[in-house]
């Protein structure tokens, strides 16, 4: 089938063998690609109860068929594991250039397995796959690896790669690519790192091929027309996601000394208009995408020249409210010393901020931080704790784990304020005055996340006290945001310039020769979500209802300060939310999907098994 | 001094039917009393720009000067 | 007239390689395309696209007079190309690129595609002379 390239690259690390093997075309027609590839491929391949930092897992670097086609934004690579924070389902997604690379060397996923007796690089150019030494670059700095990568293969070569924290096997370690993206959520670096794999390079001149070329053309030149009329586009290309800084502040989600408050005081100084005024110094966009909301900033730092993609929304979240960091240049730093470390950004602010507040509370002291003063704001504070996280020092090693293994460690009550659902740390939105994304946040399929629902809008539009409608509109948002996820491309045209999914559907049928309705697309989201159900409850015994709940300090403690001050959400109210939303996905009041709506989207052989992992 | 104000995409439901509110002040006023008194939810839009460059809520608008409410969109 | 690029305003997303293989070659490759785009990661952070400003160098070269003057352009014709490349090395930019697929190299033919596409106006028409 074109669209795809047709071949699965599949590299076992432990004995240096490495396979092709044909994409079926039945796994495209039923789970189309990207992040249907690796729910499948997961699901099927990992035994159970295996590892996550050990040989049998794998790491499923995924395309779709829209990657690296003439779609505005078309540059996404999907990456999927067992994680190492959670245990269960893990997926992260990176733009750039990467995906375009793979599809024209003749990849649409490579599947990696074992782990190699030393550090190593898989290097791919057009047929010719091999594994070379990675000796010389492990224990570089992510970015510092691509660019000395680059020096030796080739400027042209594209390439994903891990810093220190990775090496280190850090579970909130991530994986990088074009100086300055990153693949952030679930701890994949870490695996990358127990594999010894330091980096992917890849090079390819193949034709990416396309059913209907007449067809591709006229629609893609109608997405990039959509997109070049619009309203918002200025506002994108020129602040990114910067732009939401100052509204979220506006509208009292923005987390703040570790979601104490949903508004910063001092937001107008890390906002969109302050990091455009004073650090950016390019616009830079991934492959196809009009809207180049990347924004490469510089800042001097004891003489030196830094150079860091972002500070993006999240940074400016988890690593400025969060802490408490009211300086854009120290925001900037504190964000290229995850950058070159290869820490997730939004797991790596709230481990910070969690360690300050409990220093606050005095659950722990200077006994536990080796004499330093942790406090909200202290920019010098951020930067030594992210330096310790990123090498395992200090309480670096323990904080590294995410702050859900913290707060069980540090206990006296912390467990309250560990901001995560499942293990993973909640992004960018103080949520208990938006039960919509809240609600989001407790059942998304990685653990705490916007990516699957961003569901924030809905709350201003439904209303912010009010329950009503938000559980259909949150499984909506669960479906639609992850078919960008499945089809290979980045979401932000669709939801910042308001490009209709129905070009996208179009866009497929034109590459790949399908016939597919957005109502069929919308159905094999929903088999996915089914499917990383079942592999949560499959990996995590016991898993259930109670795995989604929020925080407790998101039940019933109110925000301190700003204009959703005094707002929260009870025990009741996100019991409703949940049996609601149980409902409305076909699963019972524990969250366990039933036989029958397994059997609805086509997993009959899992619902038949279901029973027996719910009894284990 | 006069200022005019503008509403795109679904924001248009604040605004009369032209599709803008021309302002005639004679002072000053920030952009916040200036949307609190017309009665369009601070929350209901991403940002405001002014001759092409974001402005926050207290900014004052100078005489001749179009001020955009841009909407809200999906976040990221 | 002829294409003039202003290197700030590149942001590297490449949409106008993609579309110039698409129009010319009907394939999704942007390795086939007249334009090349250099980055130049982490410092400075720049991109820089190199395209071709109908100089004629390629055309004075060609021992088989395979590259004429059509108006304010210069077409190449692949049925003459014997491939010898000396128009590659003439020419000042180095804006002819090859592949290996591909019989001849890639000759800008003013198509004005590419313009089209970009969204941030870094390549712009000028009056040529």
């Amino acid at each position: 089938m074109k669209g795809y390239t047709g071949m699965i690259l599949r590299v076992d690390l432990t004995t240096g063998k490495i396979n092709k093997e044909p994409l079926p075309e039945s796994l495209c027609r039923k789970y189309i690609g990207g992040r249907g590839f690796i729910a499948r491929i997961l699901f099927d391949e990992l035994p159970r109860h295996i590892e996550p930092l050990g040989p049998q897992n794998k790491v499923i670097v995924a395309t779709g068929p829209l990657s690296g086609q003439f779609v505005p934004s078309a540059g996404r690579t999907i990456l999927g594991t067992k994680s190492p924070a959670t245990r269960g389902y893990g997926e992260s997604n990176i733009g750039g250039h990467f995906a375009t690379e793979l599809k024209q060397a003749g990849y649409d996923l490579i599947i990696l397995e074992g782990q190699a007796e030393k550090p190593s690089i898989l290097h791919i150019k057009d047929g010719d796959v091999n594994l070379l030494s990675g000796q010389r670059y492990w224990g570089m700095g992510a970015i510092q690896t691509e660019r000395v990568l680059k020096d030796d293969l080739g400027e042209r070569y594209q390439c994903l790669t891990i810093g220190p924290a990775g090496e280190k096997e850090v579970p909130i370690a991530c994986v990088s690519h074009d100086f300055g993206r990153q693949a952030g959520r679930c701890g994949i670096g870490a695996v990358f790192g127990n594999k010894r794999l330091k980096a992917i390079a890849v090079i390819g001149t193949q034709d990416i091929p396309i059913a209907d070329f007449r067809s591709a053309l006229e629609v893609g030149k109608k997405m990039y027309q959509a997109c070049m009329s619009h309203h918002a586009l200025e506002l994108w290309q020129k602040y990114g996601t910067s732009s939401v800084v100052s509204w979220s502040n506006r509208i009292g989600t923005f987390p703040t000394r570790n979601f104490q408050s949903g508004h910063f005081s001092s937001f107008t100084n890390i906002s969109g208009i302050v990091m455009r005024e004073r650090i950016v110094v390019k616009d830079k966009g991934c492959f196809a995408c009009p809207m180049a909301c990347g924004k490469y900033s510089r800042i001097h730092r004891e003489d030196k020249k830094i150079y860091v993609e972002g500070p993006e929304y999240e940074t400016a979240a988890l690593l400025g409210g969060n802490c408490g960091l009211s300086n854009i240049e120290d925001l900037a730093y504190a964000n290229y010393l995850c950058d070159e470390l290869g820490l997730d950004t939004i797991s790596a602010g709230s481990a910070v901020a969690f360690a300050m507040e409990c220093f606050e509370r005095g659950i722990i002291g200077v006994r536990e931080t080796e004499g330093l003063v942790l406090r909200f704001g202290e920019s010098e504070i951020v930067f030594k704790l992210l330096e310790k996280m990123g090498r395992r020092e200090g309480i670096g090693d323990l904080l590294c784990q995410g702050v859900k293994a913290t707060a069980r460690v540090w206990g006296k009550g912390s467990e309250h304020f560990a901001m995560e659902v499942k293990g993973l740390e909640i992004s960018g939105y103080e949520s208990r005055n938006a039960p919509a994304m809240m609600l989001s946040y407790m059942t998304s399929d990685i653990g705490a996340h916007h990516r699957p629902s961003w569901a924030v809008t809905a709350d201003i539009t439904l209303g912010r006290n009010s329950l009503e409608g938000k559980a259909q509109r949150v499984v909506e948002l669960q479906h639609l945001r992850p078919l960008f996820d499945v089809l290979g491309v980045c979401r932000l045209p669709w939801i910042e310039l308001d490009i209709s999914p129905s070009l996208y559907v179009k866009a497929l049928n034109a590459c790949t020769g399908m016939d597919k309705t957005i109502e069929e697309l919308l159905e094999i989201s929903e088999r996915i979500w089914n499917l990383t159900r079942l592999f949560n409850i499959r990996e995590n015994p016991g898993y259930g209802r109670h795995c989604d709940y929020p925080p407790g300090r998101w039940m019933g403690e109110p925000v301190q300060t700003g204009p959703t001050r005094g707002k929260t959400l009870s025990r009741d109210q996100v019991d409703h939310l949940l049996d609601e939303y149980y409902k409305l996905r076909g699963w019972d009041e524990n969250g366990i999907p039933l036989p029958e709506t397994l059997e609805q989207f086509g997993l009959f052989q899992e619902a038949k098994e279901i029973g027996s992992w719910k009894s284990d | 001094m006069e200022i005019r104000l503008e509403g795109l995409g679904p924001l248009k439901d604040y605004f009369p039917p032209e599709g803008h509110h021309s302002l005639f002040l004679e002072e000053a006023r920030s952009l916040r009393d200036i949307l609190e008194e017309l009665k369009i939810p601070l929350e209901a839009f991403l940002a405001a720009t002014c001759e092409d460059k974001v402005v926050e809520l207290d900014y004052h608008p100078r005489d001749g000067e179009t001020i955009r409410l841009i909407p809200l969109v999906g976040g990221g | 007239m002829k294409i003039h690029v202003d290197n700030q305003l590149c942001t590297g997303c490449r949409s106008c390689q993609i579309v110039c293989a698409l129009v010319h070659f009907k394939v999704n490759n942007p390795k086939k395309s007249a334009l090349k785009i250099e980055a130049r990661f982490p410092d400075p952070g720049e991109y820089r696209v190199h395209i071709c400003f109908q100089c004629g160098q390629c055309a004075e070269v060609c021992p088989e007079e395979a590259i004429r003057q059509d108006g304010d352009r210069y077409l190449l014709n692949m049925e003459k190309c014997t491939f010898c490349q000396a128009c590659v090395e003439a020419c000042p930019r180095g804006v002819l690129p090859t592949h290996q697929e591909l019989p001849s190299p890639i000759k800008c033919d003013n198509c004005f595609e590419c313009l089209e596409i970009c969204a941030y106006n870094a390549l712009s028409l000028r009056e040529s002379g």
